[in-house]
């Protein structure tokens, strides 16, 4: 089914179990690659993908026709990876304040696992300029697209992926790679 | 491929047609009017008309900002029912509408006397928080069926669109032209509301957390 995500988005709103199909084809690879981009963590990554996916199930009905149909499904995915940081934080360590979530360490992708070239130098940024990097860079995504998934500016989200860049830069400079 | 097999069936075991929501500026138009409704209303029924009715020119000002601040803030809570909507800033426009209310009051207002807090200010507030408590209501059955997502932003945007129902019933209604009145108990009222709004929600959360551990 070779249908734009927004025909697709309408289709499942409507019960076309064909769409549902092309759908998670489609997306979930993608998703997956948004959460191991954020967080470097196979396992979990596979877990946030089904929650998003549940999520976007419930939420179905809030998508408008004709609305793009990337900012409704990384707002919505974002949303599931920040409760399951927070549900994460709150079992580990009881109640923790969001500005003191767990920093992600970066391990090398396991066997059969496509590594993500920059990952090491993606673990050392803050986690929104991460975020931005990888809706950006990993997941193809425009500034304007970002800044709705994000509910945030156009010109904050340029200013984030700018200053990511200036630091991986200067990492990469450090440890003198090219 | 297991995984995208088990997501592929557990979404098609819940697959029903689904009926999406409608246009955002339906929905901004509708929390509008909502807002509008109580004042129209009085301004209908009511024998004594509020100053502003009776006032100069610039005493049309408050409500006229007031119904756009209205329109703002139900477009914001339209847009919080589709997650990825761009967003509409609250907090400037509400400090640009406090600065012209100020201004446009100044002009219209007497300030011949400024009552302390007394009953007639008390009241005016009350009634306001109630006005705007029953817009509140239903905006809030309506929001149940969207916004997802940003749950505190969405809560301290329709508190100001019920304050701003309440204060528009107020202007509607009460005839004390006092500017220290209106100032007082009629234009806290959309500020207050939201503040409560939030407060509640914020207990909520917090309440939620403790059960939770």
């Amino acid at each position: 089914m070779n249908l734009e995500l927004e025909e697709l988005l309408e289709r499942w709103q409507q019960g076309d179990a064909a769409a549902v199909d092309a759908l998670v084809d489609r997306l979930s690879p993608l998703l997956r690659r948004f959460f191991l981009g954020l967080d470097f963590d196979a396992n979990a990554a596979d877990d946030l993908v089904q929650d998003t996916w549940l999520r976007l199930h419930r939420a179905l009905r809030t998508y408008r026709p004709g609305a793009p149909a990337l900012p409704w499904i990384y707002a919505i995915a974002r949303h599931t990876r920040l409760d399951s940081l927070r549900k994460r934080a709150r079992v580990r360590r009881g109640e923790v304040a969001m500005d003191v979530l767990p920093e992600v360490v970066w391990e090398p992708a396991p066997p059969g696992e496509e590594p993500l070239p920059i990952g090491p130098l993606l673990a050392e940024l803050p986690a929104a300029q991460r975020e931005a990097v990888v809706m950006t860079k990993l997941q193809g995504m425009s500034l304007e697209e970002v800044a709705r998934a994000t509910g945030s500016s156009v010109g904050a989200v340029k200013q984030k992926v700018f200053r990511a860049y200036e630091k991986i830069r200067a990492l990469a400079r450090e440890r003198g790679l090219r | 491929v297991n995984s995208g097999q088990d997501v592929k069936a557990m979404l098609k075991a819940g697959l029903r047609p689904r009926r999406p929501l409608a246009p955002e500026w339906v929905y901004a138009l509708g929390f509008t009017l909502l807002a509008l409704a109580p004042a129209l209303l009085l301004l209908l029924t009511s024998d004594t008309p509020g100053w502003a009715a009776r006032a100069g020119a610039w005493a049309a000002a408050p409500p006229v900002l007031s119904a756009v601040l209205a329109a703002l803030a139900g477009l914001r809570l339209a847009r919080a029912m589709t997650p990825g909507s761009p967003t509409v800033a609250a907090l400037p426009w509400l400090s640009v509408w406090l600065v012209l209310l100020a201004g446009a009051l100044a002009l219209s207002t007497s300030r011949a006397h400024a009552p302390a807090w007394g009953s007639d200010e008390q009241h005016c507030f009350d009634s306001g928080l109630i006005v705007g408590a029953f817009v509140l209501l239903p905006v809030f059955l309506l929001l149940r069926r969207g916004a997802v997502l940003r749950i505190n932003a969405t809560g301290a945007a329709a508190g100001v669109l019920g304050g701003l129902a309440g204060l528009l019933a107020l202007e509607s209604s009460c005839d004390n032209p006092a500017f220290w009145h209106i100032a007082l108990s009629h234009v806290t009222v959309p500020l207050a509301l939201p503040l409560l709004v939030l407060l509640l929600l914020l207990a909520l959360s917090l309440l939620r957390r403790l059960r939770l551990r």
